[in-house]
């Protein structure tokens, strides 16, 4: 039998106490454990990006974070993943072809919202590179940048028409 | 691609870490971010039977700062660092450094005392702090040592780190004003470990290179001081030479012989030219920019 | 086609930018991929693989605390399963079973030897290396010399040699137009092994309903009938005992099409055992054991005149085929499809050629997106260039001169493959404009040659088979003939449609494009046509997504089977409306009449459903099928050139692509949206196949790129904005003349990029005719060329 370890965690906004598995992953507690299975494991490496969740609001890969490691962190994963910012990524993504088979969507939304939230001006070679971590086999990533851009660009746009609501932005 | 079952033991703090690691004794290993260690252990490369955890060791985040220098805690992210986040003693170098690590996701994890532990040649922190004069902080139940990263790298994961020993923080002094660094990674894609990785820093006074040093990272299984690279700088000045004569001295500093090699050697150590000398040129432009 | 299908503009239907109806779920994570499934009591499976390329496997040693039941062996597995042998029509080849668990031998690094089951992966990969396997190992073949040489060891050692195939052909008159020709050249191509890396790796799931007798089986395949079909025959049960289902699939290219004997296996476990099983192949098993890739040898001698018109083309060719060979598409297809396409798009009728496909201790061979093409285009279009360099014309030139224009069509090339239409020439054409040909020309003259870089530009053109028939799939060799397609279209009481069908999208969006098929003929919108597809219990038999037919296959199907409701429709209407049906039209939704009478598609289906009675004359039931294949066996043909302009660093090989473009036709386009995507996505595999990936074996055959550590795919900064200009000549023998568009683009990039770099380092008389074309590879081109100091026609390769 594995050892376990208590765990207390944010998931999604929901507080969580669960007993789990020492070698147990983070990626395998959301998916397994919670039924979270919008985070996809593609090669638990490290390098694919399909895992990446939002870990105390910074990208992580869950699949090489431990989940004893999690006592009291916020986990959000794309099943939590919400806001304007967020709404005018997966609108810029259907419209630019930004997805195909949808294996890597959930964890490229999480890094593309990393970038978009900065309210940052990023040329296309420095969005490319923000993304250097999310593999997509599919499209190869002309509508996933370009999806990018166009939401980023909306977003500071949308900043300066309302400066007020975005100091209150997510 | 599951790791082994193993015992997990969570460190609140650098003194909690040392006491787990003593009382746990040979079959223990330290997990930091666990970038590096997790990948080889879901491999099941590595099998230790206890992990001792230090993502609640809040202390070894802090970092100090004095006149001279710069102590950055062990668990320091690599984003940390790439957001300014924590001071950069190295006039940017350390920022420029961290942001190129990897990606983003694993910038978040990663750690600097994670980084040197590991002790991977072809990573950024063994080199670039090689090159910046800094010491690894180590401590156990015992007490608490000072290494200079020269004497700290024996090879690949192999390190001057005992068994019960923690790296808990990285002393780097500070970089004089006039300081200039290079820094370039050759990789075949964004992102991958480096083919070859150099630093270049020295002051800049006038048109004179003083105090230079120059780091090969990715060469061996420990970064590699280039002495003669550092000789050739001091002795004619910023410019970067041309790649042959860059190239000819790294290989005798490796010693290594050029005729002999096969020719994926032989890419190799061009390589380590091309990208020894696009850092000499670099810091020319750092210290223009 | 009537007028009531046909005259009215539809908003949804052919050739409208419709956004995707399965981005929603996976834009919140909600898709539903064979690990998400979650069924009770459901245990894990690890397989135990080998870790030797090729041995005598002696004996697997159970520890004896092992859960009944929880560890198979070939022993306990062979009464219930039986190993599949792929077969061929070609006289040839030679067969070997493929084994669902290894007996006697192991063949390549990562075969499976037995199975462990577990609660959890974890403890059933402890369950694994708890296993002790005994193998003793035996000289391992890697490559063609090892495979070929008279004293190599046999892989299977009832066969004479390692070769499973051979073929040859001499066509029109090869030594009359050698004698006549002014130039001949001699190449030698490699595009190294590679593997396919849908970002899903394969995942099978199975439970076997005692209550019922039924078997369910979840398995990420392109090809759900296949798999149905070929469990059943291995397993020996009733097919209607068995159920496959492919829920979202996170990408195939080809990696999920063959019968892999992980299926097999859990298959027939699961209904020995009293629990639902599930095993997540991960990624070391992807990297060594799914099926892989390229690894072809291309020999090309070309003879032409001195305007640089082809004359003759002689190909000997040498295939990698792996350790056994795949059902359906066995280990000589790759050498087949590779010789049919040497000639490309060019006016050429006398070709020779003999190929050789063998075996090795590495994974099977199977497709890949362009399977063979890439292979071949690489091949033919490195030659074009080298020619045109010969005599002195540009590369866009002599391919104009040599191609096969559109008066010509439809032609039959010297393979026998007839090019249906399309205006190849006018494609080369715009592929210079879109690149802007002339600027780089001009910064290529204004480089400094003491400088370190280089500028080329490349092009490649190739016309490509697809939605080929029975007929073609029989010159092939294969065992089975796959030709056709069905569709089952239902109207229901609501007024929403529900469409079956046999193949199956891994991301090309079929929800949305068979919906826009539907939406053309009844002028609805798309969201009210439900697509069921991946369960063979629900759907017409088909066979599946691959060899870019989908659209043109089930499309035609969905045509066919909305076109014979619609006809019913308008009947049942005529009745309702009081109206002769032949004055009758569809318009959003609604049947309408010619004087403003109309009424709903809900409104007549429930008429007609609950109460026939008010409807006399028309028979019962609201649903069609229809099964479908187009006129012409061997398949449409689309057909592109591609551009890429590269710069070349001199001191370290590195190649940066400066611009790329497409120019591409592949006839009417159902949904643009989703056709870009195709083209970009094809570019970018393409582009790692030409500069990044491969599979390295070292030379006792242990793998080496095992994990995306080493194994490089291209990420977002590696692939360029791909600019593509869309040609569409419609296809004189498809429904509304589509061709297939889903492997095109992946088949030039290679050649593309191997053309510019060989242009940008022409002045230093150096080439690249090897894949991927790593700075390694591209400086020792350079080293050699520098210090020989040759000309480009003395280098031979």
């Amino acid at each position: 039998m594995d050892e376990t370890v208590a765990l207390t965690l944010v998931v999604n906004g929901r507080e969580r106490s669960i007993s789990v598995s020492a070698r147990e992953s983070l990626a395998d507690l959301l998916r397994e454990r919670f039924s979270l299975t919008g985070t996809h494991l593609g090669c638990e490496q490290g390098v694919c990006g399909a895992c990446t969740v939002l870990l105390d609001d910074l990208p992580v890969r869950a699949c090489l974070t431990l989940a004893a490691s999690c006592e009291g962190c916020e986990v959000v994963t794309i099943e939590g993943l919400q806001g304007p910012d967020v709404e005018r990524l997966r609108g810029h993504f259907r419209t630019q072809g930004g997805l195909q088979c949808g294996f890597c969507t959930p964890g490229m939304l999480v890094s593309a919202y990393d970038v978009v939230r900065r309210r940052e001006s990023p040329t296309r070679d420095e969005i490319c590179a923000a993304m250097s971590g999310n593999i997509c086999r599919c499209t190869g990533y002309n509508g996933i940048v370009r999806a990018i851009q166009l939401a980023n660009d909306e977003a500071l746009d949308a900043d300066n028409a309302d400066p007020v609501a975005a100091t209150t932005h997510d | 691609m599951k790791p082994a079952a193993f015992s997990y033991h969570r460190a609140t703090s650098a003194d909690s870490a040392v006491a787990l690691l003593a009382e746990l004794g040979e079959d223990a290993k330290v997990i930091a971010g666990g970038q590096s260690l997790l990948p080889i252990m879901n491999m099941r490369l590595a099998e230790p039977a206890h992990l001792v955890d230090l993502a609640g060791a809040d202390d070894l985040r802090d970092w100090q700062e004095s006149d001279g220098d710069v102590t950055l805690g062990a668990m320091s992210t690599h984003g940390m660092i790439e957001d300014g986040l924590v001071p950069d003693p190295c006039n940017g170098l350390l920022q420029h450094a961290a942001s190129g690590i990897g990606y983003r996701a694993i910038r978040n994890r990663g750690t600097i005392g994670g980084s040197l532990s590991h002790a991977d040649s072809s990573a950024e922190w063994p080199t670039v702090l090689s090159a910046c004069d800094a010491a690894a902080v180590i401590r156990s139940v015992a007490g608490t040592r000072e290494v200079p990263l020269s004497d700290f790298f024996f090879g690949f994961f192999s390190t001057a780190l005992q068994l019960d020993e923690v790296l808990v923080a990285v002393r780097i002094p500070r970089f004089a004003p006039d300081r200039v660094w290079g820094f370039v990674k050759t990789n075949r894609k964004l992102g991958e470990f480096a083919e070859s990785l150099a630093v270049v820093t020295y002051r800049r006074v006038e048109d004179a290179v003083v105090s230079p040093r120059v780091w090969l990272g990715a060469a061996r299984d420990v970064p590699v001081r280039l002495a003669g690279v550092e000789a050739l700088l001091s002795d004619d000045g910023p410019d970067a030479p041309p790649v042959q004569a860059v190239r000819d001295v790294i290989l005798t500093e490796l010693e290594q012989d050029w005729d002999a090699m096969d020719p994926g050697e032989r890419h190799m150590a061009q390589l380590h030219a091309v990208t020894v000398r696009n850092a000499i040129k670099h810091a020319q432009e750092v210290h223009h920019g | 086609m009537t007028d009531a299908i046909t005259k009215r503009p539809r908003a949804q239907g052919i050739g409208a930018r419709v956004l995707r109806r399965e981005d929603a779920r996976h834009l919140h994570g909600e898709g539903s991929f064979v690990e998400d499934l979650r069924l009770p009591g459901l245990r894990h499976v690890a397989f135990v693989r080998s870790q030797i390329p090729h041995g005598r496997l002696e004996r697997v040693v159970v520890p004896p605390e092992a859960e009944p039941g929880c560890v198979w062996t070939e022993a306990e597995l062979a009464p219930w399963a039986t190993p599949l042998t792929a077969t061929s029509t070609l006289p040839s080849y030679r067969t070997a079973p493929l084994p669902n668990l290894a007996v006697g031998k192991v063949r390549y690094v990562g075969e499976p030897i037995a199975v462990a089951i577990a609660d959890s992966r974890a403890e059933a990969e402890d369950l694994a290396e708890s296993l002790e396997v005994d193998i003793e190992p035996l000289p391992a073949i890697v490559d063609v010399a090892g495979a070929l040489d008279p004293n190599a060891t046999l892989l299977h050692e009832d066969w004479p040699d390692n070769v499973f195939a051979r073929t040859e052909g001499d066509l029109g008159d090869v030594d009359a137009a050698i004698a006549r020709a002014d130039v001949s050249l001699t190449r030698r191509y490699t595009m190294n092994r590679q593997a396919v890396v849908p970002l899903e790796t394969r995942a099978v799931a199975a439970h076997y309903d005692r209550s019922r007798g039924q078997l369910t089986l979840w398995t990420s395949t392109q090809t759900p009938h296949m798999i149905h079909d070929m469990v059943a025959e291995q397993l020996g049960i009733d097919g209607s005992r068995l159920r496959v289902i492919a829920p979202d699939v996170g990408g195939g290219f080809g990696a999920k099409c063959s019968v892999y004997p992980e299926e097999i296996t859990l298959a027939a476990i699961a209904m020995h055992v009293p629990f639902p099983i599930v095993w997540v192949e991960d990624r070391w098993e992807a990297q060594v054991a799914m099926t892989q890739a390229r690894d072809t040898v291309y020999e090309i001698t070309a003879h032409a005149d001195s305007d640089g018109r082809l004359l003759a083309i002689e190909a000997e060719i040498a295939v990698n085929a792996g350790a056994y060979s795949v059902h359906p598409w066995t280990a000589a297809m790759d050498a087949g499809m590779g010789a049919a396409m040497v000639p490309g798009p060019y006016d050429v009728q006398n070709y020779r050629f003999r190929t050789v496909s063998y075996a090795s201790n590495k994974a099977p061979l199977g497709p890949y997106r362009g399977v063979a093409r890439p292979g071949a285009c690489l091949a033919i279009e490195r030659t074009m260039d080298d020619l045109a360099r010969e005599v002195g014309i540009e590369p866009a030139e002599i391919r104009i001169r040599n191609m096969v224009g559109p008066a010509q069509m439809p032609y039959t090339s010297v393979a026998r493959k007839v090019y249906d239409s399309g205006d190849y020439p006018e494609a080369v054409r715009r592929a210079t404009s879109l690149i802007d040909h002339d600027r780089w020309r001009l910064e290529q003259k204004l480089l400094d040659p003491a400088s370190r870089r280089r500028i080329g530009i490349g092009y490649a053109s190739f016309t490509e088979q697809t939605a080929h028939g029975c007929l073609e799939w029989a010159s092939r060799g294969l065992a089975i003939t796959i030709g056709k397609e069905g569709a089952r279209l239902l109207l229901d009481a609501s007024g929403s449609f529900t469409l079956s069908v046999g193949v199956k999208s891994q991301g090309q969006g079929h929800e949305t494009s068979l919906a826009q098929v539907v939406s053309e003929v009844f002028d609805v919108d798309v969201s009210r046509v439900t697509l069921n597809a991946g369960d063979t219990s629900l759907t017409p038999r088909g066979d599946g997504t691959f060899a870019s037919r989908s659209m043109v296959m089930a499309g035609g199907a969905t045509f066919g089977a909305a076109s014979a409701l619609a006809d019913k429709v308008l009947r049942i209407a005529g009745v309702l409306l009081q109206e002769d049906p032949d004055r009758l039209f569809f318009h959003q939704g609604e049947v309408h009449g010619p004087g403003g009478t109309s009424v709903t598609l809900a409104h007549l289906a429930r008429e007609f459903l609950f109460t026939p009675d008010h409807v006399p004359g028309v028979d019962g039931g609201l649903e069609e099928t229809f099964f479908y294949e187009p006129t012409q066996q061997t398949g449409t043909y689309t057909y592109a050139t591609h551009a890429a302009v590269v710069e070349v660093e001199l001191d370290t090989g590195q190649v940066r692509i400066l611009d790329y473009g497409v120019v591409e036709d592949c006839g009417t386009v159902v949904n643009p949206l989703i056709v870009d995507g195709q083209i970009i996505g094809g570019v970018a595999q393409g582009i790692g196949t030409a500069l990044l990936e491969e599979l390295v074996y070292d030379e006792d055959g242990q793998p080496k790129s095992t994990s995306f550590l080493d194994y490089l795919l291209p990420g977002a900064a590696e692939i360029p904005e791909i600019k593509i200009d869309h040609m569409a000549t419609p296809s004189p023998f498809t429904t509304f003349g589509v061709k297939g568009a889903g492997e095109s683009s992946a088949i030039a990039p290679p050649a593309a990029l191997a053309n510019a770099v060989s242009d940008a380092l022409a002045d230093i008389g150096a080439t690249v005719n090897e894949t991927p074309m790593t700075p390694r590879r591209v400086w020792e081109q350079i080293q050699a060329a520098e210090a020989a100091d040759a000309s480009p026609s003395e280098v031979a390769s």
